[in-house]
């Protein structure tokens, strides 16, 4: 801009010493140029300009790391390996999130389905990456990122040797359920005349199917089928009970890092990455949400 | 309740204990509000206050909406409390007869059998006797898990309540006692355990007063009761202030009575030559 | 202490030889898991010291500030510090640490797991620490008091030089007891996801599936740490009984 100034200026100008007309020539159309463009001439683009103030895009970067709320009891999305360090599928995920961002990847660990969202409207985590399955009624306390990235389902999973086939056989005398998770409210609605033992934390409710103080436990069927793999004394019994699709969640009202993150959350689709993610951690083909990825 | 001391019986008394009461709450919870008030306006105005409560108001209707609810598992807290503390008291004499048994096995096993249960936490004890017995076919369903679990914790703790107060009273009567030709179980019951149950008495009301705090342990392993609702309730609503907040003083209030009722029942129970 | 010595022999002498001859055999008990995960049992054990220690000094110190107001002449502070008591020994200390550690999140206060653990068991303390200060403040006969307050001391100075000193000796025995009380209550910091000993034993019961040995192992660790104390105690008060 400030070469064709310069030529205009020089053509316009008198002929004096080309040189001097140069210089002025260059001097002024700095000057137009700074006018023009305003403060943002020589300082980088890392202010702009953002619908919510407080952003966690921004308290990310200046952080300079990711915190995702993430479980770490619940393998293969999340938990531990012999040294005590997160492992898994989710914790992937998050590893590649802050990769983006530039940032390194922070596990804020919540033990229980319920402790979710609290963690990230409260701001002590950004993003809830925790296996976390969308219900309309969570959306009014919690943003969801668009599109989801698991297909999922609730199934039962029981003691191979009990023998039930499914939710309406006599055997199943009592379900184990998380709080404030999906299968709760599955299992509550399906069978509403069913003895409900409530758990806080996973494990606790697979250590009672195991030791029999429950008949069968309501988690993901994709958890089911890989703990049924893991423990042949366990079978998952399908099909799903429900269809439900899970997400990222975000703090209601932070639309600039719901925005980035929905994007991730395509780009990591469709590159294939997720399909390769699920593969690498539960040694199956995921379940398609979309015809191409 | 150094106002109760002073004033006599009568209703003078009642109304001067729940006047003073009625003052320690509003200054309390009033100071506290304040209190919390200004550690909010600090964070906000500091800029390191959570993102979310920024926008926070108090929505206690929540805890209002569920509150027949909550008196009721109150009521079942009150239950549980009411079996353990039963059943550890007469599980307590037996353990702390055992303790001042002569005969050197039943020693060692009481006596580790109090120490091992004292030094490790109920929460640990709990999980046990959950999740332990199925391993060897034994199946506890929930009530009965929670129910044995804090009865065998508490047992300890009241049979060294117990021994203590029976080895309070002289060994001059147990010889008198014993001179006079009373046999060991008829020295126990006539002599030695009526007097050992006044001194007893008030450690063992802070005893079941710990029972009914303890009882919240149960949530861990479901058992319905108050602490159990008071976090399914947080994590359909999330409003974990207001609930949380609200549950205390509720129990707080419980075991306040509670407390005052076993101590008028002492006064008539076990009144003191003045 | 001959019970305690044999209470040790046999538990290491049953962990030695279950390691050995179980190691690694699928059904009946494993040991052996202990060993196994033995860095991280002591990191949990280390991390259980760390928060009862901190909660033990934070607790006392506000135990002492509370029981000194509950029994000033001053009206608001003393009927606060009673409240204080009432409350925070009144309730489940479960309830005080998820009302702390959700409860405050959500009107603005950013407080981490350690932070809330802390805080929690401390002021849980310090109610139990300002009942057995106050009664033993109570215990100093009234006339020393009114004494030194007319001789010219402030309360505070009272406080310090003629009231406490007395009751220093006394008010350890049940102080101890309330420190080992405090060792046990850590647990319920694994409530709220604070990696603590309870916690992560958890985590190594899930990876793991061995609940008996890692809660029984647990325990264990709890026991060493909190049987010395409840002989320490029993010998002070023993020795205190002598003297008196």
């Amino acid at each position: 801009m400030s070469e064709q100034s310069s030529d205009s200026q020089a053509d316009l100008a008198p002929v004096t010493s080309s040189r001097r007309a140069f210089v002025l020539g260059a001097a002024a159309s700095a000057g137009v140029a700074a006018a023009l463009a305003g403060p943002s001439v020589g300082v980088s683009f890392a202010a702009p300009v953002r619908q919510t103030a407080g952003s966690a895009l921004d308290d990310i970067q200046k952080r300079g790391s990711l915190r995702t709320a993430t479980f770490l009891n619940y393998p293969p999305f999340g938990s531990r390996d012999q040294q005590n360090k997160p492992i898994g599928y989710d914790v992937d995920i998050g590893a590649e999130m802050a990769k983006a961002l530039g940032v390194t990847h922070e596990i804020v660990e919540v033990t229980t389905p319920g402790a979710r969202i609290p963690t990230v409207v409260t701001g002590a985590a950004d993003v809830v990456l925790a296996n976390f399955a969308v219900t309309l009624e969570r959306a009014k306390s919690i943003m969801y990122t668009n599109p989801p990235y698991v297909k999922d389902g609730q199934a039962l999973i029981v003691s191979s040797s009990s023998g039930i086939a499914g939710v309406n056989d006599p055997k199943l005398k009592s379900v184990g359920v998380t709080t404030g998770s999906t299968g709760d409210i599955t299992i509550t609605a399906l069978r509403p005349d069913m003895n409900i033992q409530r758990f806080d934390t996973s494990p606790a409710a697979l250590q009672a199917v195991k030791q029999g103080l429950v008949d069968a436990y309501t988690e993901d069927y994709s958890w089911c089928i890989y703990q049924a793999k893991l423990d042949p004394s366990l079978a998952a019994v399908g099909p799903p009970l429900s269809l439900q699709f899970e997400a990222w969640g975000v703090r209601p009202g932070d639309h600039d890092w719901l925005q980035w993150l929905n994007l991730f959350a395509f780009l990591w689709q469709a590159s294939g990455s997720n399909a390769a993610a699920w593969q690498k951690w539960f040694g199956v083909e995921a379940d398609k949400i979309w015809p191409d990825f | 309740m150094m106002l109760a001391r002073r004033a006599a019986p009568g209703l003078g008394a009642g109304w001067t204990l729940f006047r003073s009461i009625v003052w320690v709450a509003l200054s309390f919870l009033g100071g506290t509000a304040l209190l919390l008030l200004a550690v909010r306006q600090i964070v906000i105005q500091t800029g390191i206050a959570t993102s979310g409560g920024r926008g926070w108001t108090p929505h206690f209707e929540v805890v209002l909406q569920n509150l027949p609810f909550l008196l009721e598992r109150l009521l079942s807290t009150l239950q549980l409390a009411g079996s353990v503390s039963v059943l550890a008291f007469g599980l307590g004499i037996l353990v702390a007869l055992a303790r001042l048994s002569r005969v050197g096995l039943i020693h060692l096993v009481a006596t580790w059998y109090v120490e091992v249960l004292r030094n490790t936490p109920a929460l640990v004890q709990l999980f046990l006797i959950y999740f332990g017995p199925p391993t060897v076919g034994i199946r506890l369903s929930v009530p009965v898990a929670a129910l044995l679990g804090l009865t065998i914790n508490n047992s300890a703790y009241m049979a060294e309540i117990i021994r203590a107060g029976i080895r309070s009273i002289s060994r001059g009567q147990t010889e008198a006692a014993a001179t006079v030709g009373m046999t060991y179980p008829q020295i126990m019951r006539y002599v030695i355990l009526p007097q050992a149950l006044r001194v007893v008495y008030p450690p063992m009301v802070s005893q079941w007063i710990s029972i009914v705090l303890f009882s919240s342990l149960a949530s861990v392993i479901a058992y319905p009761e108050l602490a159990e609702h008071a976090k399914r309730l947080d994590s359909r609503t999330f409003r974990s202030f207001e609930i949380y907040g609200a549950v205390t003083v509720m129990y707080t209030i419980c075991t306040l009575t509670l407390a005052l009722v076993l101590r008028l029942i002492e006064r008539r129970a076990f009144p003191v030559a003045r | 202490m001959r019970f305690g010595l044999v209470v040790v022999v046999v538990a290491v002498g049953a962990l030695i030889v279950g390691g050995l001859v179980a190691q690694g055999r699928p059904v009946g008990l494993d040991w052996g898991i202990l060993w196994t995960n033995r860095f991280l049992l002591l990191q949990g054990a280390a991390t259980t010291i760390a928060l009862a220690a901190l909660a033990a000094v934070f607790g006392t110190l506000i135990g002492l500030l509370v029981a000194l107001a509950r029994v000033a002449n001053v009206p608001f502070l003393a009927k606060y510090a009673q409240g204080y008591t009432e409350v925070f020994r009144g309730s489940p200390l479960l309830l005080q640490l998820f009302w702390i550690w959700f409860g405050l999140p959500l009107i603005g206060v950013p407080i981490n797991g350690f932070a809330a653990a802390v805080l929690g068991l401390s002021l849980n303390a310090g109610a139990f620490c300002a009942e057995i200060f106050r009664g033993g403040i109570l215990a100093v006969p009234r006339g020393q008091s009114e004494a030194a307050l007319a001789t010219g001391m402030t309360y505070l100075q009272t406080m310090r030089y003629v009231v406490l000193p007395q009751i220093a000796r006394s008010s350890l025995p049940p102080l101890i007891g309330q420190q080992i009380s405090l060792v046990k209550d850590t647990s319920l910091a694994s409530l709220i996801s604070f990696q603590e000993l309870m916690l992560m034993s958890q985590s190594i019961i899930d990876r793991t599936h061995r609940i008996f040995e890692l809660y029984i192992g647990a325990a264990a660790v709890y026991f060493v740490i909190c049987y010395p104390l409840s002989q320490v105690v029993r010998t002070v008060e023993k020795r205190m009984g002598r003297q008196t």
